[in-house]
Parts: C-alpha cells; structure tokens; sequence
C-alpha cells in the first residue's frame, strides 16, 4: 500500500490491517471507508471487508483531516467545498459531514464525518486493447462510456499516455488535458502525480468549458481530453471544439449508448455526430473491459469483449495491439 | 584580603541586581519578536496559505532566539508520526519557556492559541491570530511598564545590597 495514504491512517488502524489482510490483498485496495462510529470497511476489486476490532472516532477523523491537510485545515477552503481533497500520490479522498451554507452556495463542509480514501492505480496499458478503435492515421473523436468505477478514468488516463507518447503504431500527438476533478492526471500544486505522457500538458482544477478554450488557444492542441462532461456549458464549449479541427477524448457516466441517448444535454452531441467512437466500458469481468464499441452513426463494429484471459485471437488485424495481460 | 572579600561580595551582588534588571529588559524584547511571529504567520496564512511546518521554518529564520528558537523546534518536530499538532505545541512551549524572559501570562495566552492552530477556515484562524495578538499587546504594556519600574530599580539595588553587605560585615 502507498506510504503517503499509510501516513495518513490511524496508526491502530494501519497495524491492524497489516495483520489481518496479506500485502497482496492491500496492493489490490481499491478504497478504504472510514464513518464516524463504525469499523473500517476495506473494498477490494473484487470484495469488501470490515477490519475487526477498529472503530473509527470522531477524535480519530479530526486528526486524518489535520494530518491531510498538513495540520493546516485553512489551506483546504476550495476542497471542503467541493468535497474531495487530493493528495500526494494522486489519491482522492472524499468527505461528507455537515455542510455549512451561505447564499444558497455550499460554504464548507464541517464536521467530516465519512471518509472515502480511493487509491489511486496507474494501470499501464490499460487501453492498449482499445487503441485500435481510438486511432487510425489520426485519433477519432471518442466518448468512453461507463458506469462507476468501469476503469473509464483509468483507461481514459491510459489512453493520453499512449497517444502522447506515441507507440509502434502510432505518432505522439500533442494532448491538452483538462482535468477539472484532479482525478486523471492528479496534479499536486500543478504537478501531475501521474504519468499522462510527455506533449500531454495539463490544466487542472480548471471548469472544463473554460478550459478547453484556454487550451484551444494557447496550447495548440491535436487531441483534447475532458474527463466526465454532462453540464450544459460543457457541451457548448466541446461543439465549438471540434470545429477548431482538435480531435476530442472525452468520459462520461452511463451503462450503455441508450442512456447518453437520453440525456438532454448531450443530445446535441448526439444528432450532430460529434463523435466517431462510442466505446462502452464495463466493470466485469474486471474494470477497464470493453463491452462494446459503435462507431459514428451509432452502429456497432464490435461487441466481443476483448482482452479477458485466454481468449482465443481470430481477429486478422491489430493482432500486435491485443494485450492480453502476458508480459 | 578582607578587601577582596569585600569586593567579591559587591561584584556578585550587583551581577545579581544587573541579572534581574536584565529579565525585566528582555521581557518585552521577546513579546514583539512574539507578535512579529504571529504577524508573519498571520500574513502567511491569509495570502501565501502556506503549510503550517513551513510557516514554522520561515518564522524561525526570521527571528533571534529565543522566540526563533522554539519556532525552529516546532518546525523540526512536525513531521514525527502521529503526533497531534496542538499536543506538540503546548508541548514544544512549555518545554521552550524557561529559556526566555516571558511569564506565565504570555505562556498560557500562546497554549491557548496552539489549540485553535491549523483547525479552522481562513477567516476564524485570522480571527484566532488577532485576538492572541491583542492579549500579547497587553502583556507588553505591562511588561514595558515594569521594565520602567524595575530594572534601574534593581539595578541600583544590587549595587547598594552590595555596599550594605560589605559595611556590615567590615
């Protein structure tokens, strides 16, 4: 487990956990839950778990928070705003409690009372199996589309990294990364804290409408990626994108093509075919599969799920590009 | 030899009287360089919002000892684990005062104030800042007040405590 989160915990907390759970299990977290009163739930990819014996104390919650914030809560105004703080490493911590009000705007939240520490994991190579879809000469406008925890974070961070690095197959492009969540790149003071690619530059903390102009005009992009667009200005400013000639990567919440279908304010996107690709992501049988990918009119090109473990390959083409996870 | 005696009696007798005059002139010293401590991390909070450890560490370059001192020791001790930050604190100042020439009262008004450090919002730790601030201010008033009363008082004393001692025991 990562030593920044390990710093964090209780010390009664992290012992207990090395006791009880095996250093692979913890290298396999993928988040731990921390309320006010009740024991420490540990969830794996695959399950959950309580750790005995650990009760989390409101005296205990003060002191994670100080100890987040370097004992220097003032420095997290934004952040208990908008209920997540990122720390060193790229990790995201999310926190609920009760929530002061001004004006009908959100002051802060005070009197944290449930923690979500969700770790980070860089997973290389996560969307080589769908790099096929994404490029082809020149990347395709592409929405990734999954529901939570579906990986679509994590394949969307993958996908920058090998477009801007570039690989056999592929030139590098130039890749502007609007990262208004801090959640792919994970920018710690501007920093990303992963690795998104060498042309990838990075605008974090940024509303996603206003950043993809800012970068349009003074980055130069080829290839623009927004994480989770859904508001109305967010659609607005990506329509007047791509008509820049910038091609878009782009992730949004959603089981299936139907659904974004639905939603008013991607239909815009929708009926005036925006997108090339619509790759459908699904969180078995582990996250970061594809279910499915349609192309520009909505039509599937493929609906095999790819890359599980000993599936046969009897594609004639991009047989190089399938990972199957074999090192 | 009887004058040496004499004399050994008179030089340690105003050394004494110059030692408790000094006390009462390092008092207020030590208050501003206090004040100047929570004016800078006032200022460090407010705009550069800089992590408290590194507050700490510029504060202490910027101030002699004894005040820089204890803020060099705070920002040192930091990073030990799981050690809360008020605990430290009031730790690291009642461990600290003996090496300065402050009194209980300012003590007390500086663990008061390390029990609100780093827990609350810009504005309320502002707040927290000026009001140890003010209770400091008084603290030196006072402490300038019997800096004026005092250390020419003692110091005459010593010297005079002196002469008595050796005319009596001539």
């Amino acid at each position: 487990m990562d030593r920044v989160i390990a710093s964090y915990l209780p010390t009664s907390l992290y012992s207990l956990m090395s006791n009880q759970f095996s250093q692979e299990d913890l290298n396999d977290l993928e988040e731990i839950r921390l309320r006010v009163g009740h024991p420490a739930q540990l969830i794996f990819t695959q399950r959950h778990s309580f750790v005995d014996g650990f009760t989390f104390q409101a005296t205990d919650a003060e002191t994670l928070l100080a100890r987040i914030s370097d004992f220097s809560i003032y420095r997290l105004e934004e952040e208990l705003k908008n209920g997540y703080i990122t720390v060193r490493g790229g990790h995201r911590i999310g926190i609920s409690g009760q929530v002061t009000v001004e004006g009908s705007k959100v002051q802060a939240i005070t009197h944290v009372s449930s923690f979500n520490i969700r770790l980070a994991s860089e997973h290389r190579g996560a969307a080589r199996q769908l790099l096929p879809y994404l490029v082809d000469r020149h990347v395709h406008n592409t929405l990734l589309i999954g529901p939570p925890k579906s990986g679509k974070t994590t394949v969307l961070r993958d996908a920058i990294r090998l477009i801007s690095d570039g690989t056999d197959q592929i030139n590098p492009s130039r890749v502007s990364l609007i990262d208004e969540r801090s959640e792919i790149a994970a920018s710690f003071q501007g920093i990303p804290q992963h690795d998104v690619g060498q042309m990838t530059d990075v605008m974090s903390d940024c509303p996603k409408a206003d950043g993809m102009m800012m970068m349009v005009r003074s980055m130069s992009p080829e290839v623009l990626a927004v994480d989770e667009i859904g508001r109305h200005e967010d659609v607005d400013s990506l329509m007047e994108a791509v008509y820049t000639g910038v091609q878009l990567l782009c992730s949004v919440h959603g089981f299936s093509l139907a659904d974004i279908e639905k939603r008013p304010q991607l239909r815009p996107l929708i009926e005036q075919a925006v997108f090339d690709r619509y790759i459908i992501l699904s969180h078995s049988p582990k996250p970061g599969s594809i279910s499915a990918v349609y192309n520009r009119n909505r039509e599937p090109i493929t609906t095999a799920l790819r890359g599980q473990a000993y599936e046969m390959d009897r594609s004639p083409s991009h047989s190089v590009n399938v990972h199957m996870g074999r090192t | 030899m009887k004058w040496i005696g004499a004399l050994l009696i008179l030089l340690t007798c105003t050394w004494v009287g110059l030692d408790i005059a000094n006390y009462y002139r390092k008092r207020p010293r030590q208050l501003r360089d206090l004040l100047q401590a929570l004016q800078i991390m006032e200022a460090e909070i407010v705009y550069a919002k800089q992590p408290i450890h590194l507050i700490f560490q510029y504060i202490s370059t910027q101030l002699p000892y004894p005040v820089g001192f204890i803020f060099q020791t705070l920002a040192d001790r930091c990073d030990e684990p799981q050690q809360s930050l008020d605990a430290l604190w009031t730790e690291v100042i009642c461990h600290q005062w003996h090496f300065t020439a402050m009194k209980e009262k300012e003590r007390n008004i500086m663990v008061q104030f390390g029990q609100s450090l780093g827990r609350h919002n810009v504005e309320q730790q502002q707040k927290q800042i000026q009001l140890a601030r003010v209770h400091l201010q008084h603290e030196l008033e006072d402490a300038l007040e019997e800096d004026k009363r005092f250390s020419n008082m003692y110091r005459i004393l010593g010297v005079l405590s002196g002469l008595l001692f050796v005319l009596i025991l001539i």
